[in-house]
């Protein structure tokens, strides 16, 4: 159901149902705390982030044609041969089973599950912490990155349409930013001479920002 | 039962178009493994816990791979405004 579901959010909730029942395998199991875990990140976290990357993604909305691709025979033949030979080689293999039945099977409790955790295996958790400290800043990294691309490519276009479209208008906005440098460098001498008779450090505070006012108009202009 | 998930999971991966639809396909994959460790960690050394303390940790890194997958995906859908695989050429010469 998940892959074959029509649309893309009823796989994703079809996913959840699967995981649901795999947290109950591990009940089976006798991994109680495996199970929790299962429910919480993978239902929790991961299908609410498919979720909502779906959201962010939608194109076209009711347009589910064609979803898959021409490969199906091969997938299909592929999945066929690896499922008969992962069965052929979980019966044929003599695996030294200490419980035969899930009777006999040792409940296990948090108490030794996190005893192990923190004490023999300290390493590979710090390990894992790392990795998801990383997995996070990688994540963000990349999709801030693209963000800022696609910003600045929007903005550069939309400017080459103006210039492209507009000639005329191009030439009158030109003329009123030269008027709008002029009246700010204007206001600006003004202050800086009604600042020279107080101090003269003042002045030079206020002639760079002359020259950036210059510079911004020249910025407008390009 | 593992095998069946798993099976499932590579025909998904290899047939769906959607980026995310190819995701998920991979989750199905990774809880075939987690089935899988489970089981013969309970059935062959019950009092060991070693396949749950593995599976723990493929639990950890499934989340940093789907995090980091969806950030992709976020991005090739901004830079190419759609999620088809089949229009994900750019790695090609």
């Amino acid at each position: 159901m998940v892959i074959t579901g029509k649309h893309i959010l009823h796989s994703a909730f079809y996913l959840a149902a699967t995981l649901l029942c795999v947290a109950m395998y591990f009940i089976m199991l006798r991994a109680e705390f495996l199970a929790a875990v299962e429910v919480l990140v993978y239902i929790g976290s991961i299908v609410v982030l498919i979720l909502f990357a779906l959201m962010l993604t939608r194109t076209k909305v009711g347009e589910d044609t064609n979803i898959s691709n021409n490969q199906k025979v091969f997938a299909a033949l592929t999945a066929i041969i690896l499922f008969v030979s992962l069965t052929l080689v979980f019966s044929y293999s003599k695996i030294d089973t200490v419980a035969e039945n899930a009777t006999a099977l040792k409940i296990s409790s948090i108490k030794d599950f996190s005893g192990i955790l923190f004490t023999k295996y300290t390493l590979p958790f710090e390990i894992a912490s790392i990795l998801l400290l990383t997995a996070l800043v990688g994540s963000i990294v990349i999709a801030m990155k693209e963000k800022l691309q696609t910003e600045s490519e929007t903005v550069v276009g939309q400017k080459s349409i103006d210039a492209g479209n507009t000639g005329n208008q191009n030439n009158e906005n030109n003329v009123l930013a030269n008027q709008g440098v002029q009246d700010i460098a204007a206001i600006d001498k003004n202050i800086g001479s009604n600042l020279a008779g107080s101090s003269e450090t003042m002045v030079g505070d206020v002639l760079p920002d002359t020259d950036d006012a210059k510079g911004e108009g020249q910025k407008g202009e390009n | 039962m593992s095998a069946v998930l798993l099976g499932i999971g590579i025909y998904g991966v290899l047939t769906r178009r959607h980026l995310v639809h190819i995701l998920l396909s991979i989750e199905l994959i990774l809880n075939a493994a987690l089935i899988n460790l489970i089981a013969f960690s309970a059935f062959t050394t019950p009092d060991k816990m070693t396949g749950q303390m593995f599976a723990v940790f493929i639990i950890v890194v499934a989340a940093c791979e789907v995090g980091v997958g969806l950030a992709i995906i976020l991005s090739v859908y901004r830079k190419k405004n759609t999620v088809d695989i089949d229009n994900m050429n750019i790695l090609k010469w």
